[in-house]
C-alpha cells in the first residue's frame, strides 16, 4: 500500500487516478466494514453498507475538506449509511423486538453470568443482537464508535457532527440505557 | 463530592477522561459503595458482551472488496481528460497529430487561397499552378485556370 497521506490520495483521486481511490479504500476498508458489522450484525448486509458508504464517499470526494480528518469524514458517511440500513432492516425485524421467549431470556442471563469475553455461538450472537436492538440507534452508534472503533471524544464529535458536550451527554445516556438492559438480565427473578 | 455526582462520572472511567484527583476520589468511593460498584460491573460486562471487535479483515477480502467497488464506481467528472492527458501514448500521438495538421495546412493552402492571389502569378508560374491545382478541377478553379491560360 502507498505511503501517501489521505489528502494526497484524495487529490490524486479527484484528478481521476482510480488507483488513488482504491488505496484509500484499502486503507480504511477494515475500519468501515468493522463499523458496519458491529452496527448491522449481518456480514452480507454489512458488506453492502460498506460498499454503499465508499460509493457515497467517492461521489462526494470533492466536498471533503483537506484540513479535516478523512477517517472521521468516512466514519460519518458510513455511520449515516448504517443508520439507513438499520431503519430499513428495522421494518423487517419488528417481530424480533418483541419480548424474548422464556428460554431465550434465560440464555441471555446465562451469557451475562458467564465470562462476557468468551466467544459466543452464532445463535447466541443473534440473540444478543435482538437484545441490543432495544437500544435506540443513535445510542448504539455512539457506543459502537467508542467501544469498538475506539474513537475519542473529538473524533466522535467530528463523526457525529456535534459538540464535545453533546458527545459526552449522549455517551452517558447510552451507557445508562445499556446499564438498564444489563440490570434486567443480571438481576434474578425478572423474567 | 456527593454520591450522585460521583455516580454521574462513573462512565468516564471507561474513557480515561478523568483528571487524576477525580479518578482517585471515584476509586475511593467505589471501594465503599456497592451500588456504584455493581453499576460499573454491569456496564463493563455489557460492553464486553455486546461490543465485540469484529473479525479482522484479510488482505484477500480487502482486495475482493476493492474490485467489487471498482466495478460500481462512476467516472468522475473531469477525470477522463486527465487520464488521457497522463496516458503514456499521449505525447507521441499529440506529436503525430500536430505534424499531420501542419502537413495538411501546407498541402491545402492553395485550395483556400483567394483567386486574386493566383491571378498575381505570372505565366512563368503556370507550371506551379498546374502542379498545385489538379487538372480535373471544376467550377471556380477551372475558371481560374482558363484565366491563367488567357494570360
Amino acid at each position: 500500500m502507498t505511503d501517501l497521506s489521505n489528502p494526497d490520495l484524495v487529490r490524486q483521486a479527484l484528478g481521476g487516478d482510480p488507483d488513488a481511490f482504491a488505496n484509500l479504500v484499502r486503507r480504511h476498508h477494515s475500519d468501515i466494514l468493522g463499523l458496519c458489522i458491529s452496527m448491522l450484525h449481518d456480514a452480507s448486509l454489512a458488506d453492502d453498507a460498506a460498499q454503499e458508504a465508499f460509493l457515497k464517499a467517492y461521489r462526494s470526494l470533492d466536498k471533503f475538506r483537506m484540513d479535516s480528518s478523512f477517517s472521521t469524514w468516512l466514519y460519518r458517511i458510513a455511520s449515516n449509511t448504517c443508520l439507513d440500513f438499520l431503519r430499513r432492516k428495522g421494518r423487517e425485524r419488528s417481530q424480533s423486538l418483541e419480548a424474548l421467549q422464556e428460554g431465550e431470556e434465560r440464555r441471555v442471563r446465562e451469557l451475562f453470568a458467564a465470562q462476557p469475553e468468551a466467544p459466543v455461538s452464532e445463535e447466541d450472537a443473534d440473540l444478543l443482537e435482538r437484545v441490543l436492538a432495544r437500544l435506540p440507534e443513535d445510542y448504539r452508534l455512539i457506543l459502537t464508535l467508542r467501544e469498538i472503533q475506539g474513537l475519542d471524544y473529538k473524533e466522535l464529535a467530528e463523526t457525529l457532527d456535534c459538540s464535545l458536550d453533546a458527545v459526552k451527554a449522549r455517551l452517558k445516556r447510552a451507557r445508562q440505557r445499556l446499564e438498564a438492559i444489563a440490570r434486567h438480565f443480571s438481576e434474578p427473578g425478572d423474567v | 463530592m456527593s454520591h450522585d455526582e460521583l455516580r454521574d462520572s462513573l462512565w468516564d472511567l471507561f474513557d480515561d477522561a478523568l483528571p487524576s484527583d477525580r479518578r482517585k476520589e471515584l476509586s475511593d468511593h467505589l471501594e465503599a459503595c456497592a451500588e456504584c460498584r455493581d453499576s460499573l460491573s454491569r456496564v463493563s460486562r455489557a460492553r464486553a458482551l455486546f461490543f465485540r471487535a469484529p473479525p479482522a479483515v484479510t488482505r484477500a477480502e480487502s482486495e475482493r472488496f476493492v474490485l467489487k467497488l471498482a466495478l460500481r464506481l462512476p467516472e468522475p467528472a473531469g477525470a477522463l481528460w486527465w487520464r488521457w492527458l497522463n496516458a503514456p501514448w499521449m505525447v507521441p500521438t499529440l506529436g503525430l497529430g500536430l505534424a499531420a495538421a501542419c502537413l495538411s495546412v501546407l498541402l491545402s493552402s492553395p485550395d483556400s487561397a483567394p483567386a486574386d492571389t493566383l491571378m498575381l502569378l505570372g505565366s512563368q508560374d503556370r507550371t506551379l499552378a498546374q502542379i498545385v491545382l489538379p487538372q480535373d478541377r471544376s467550377g471556380g478553379d477551372s475558371l481560374l485556370m482558363s484565366q491563367l491560360e488567357t494570360e
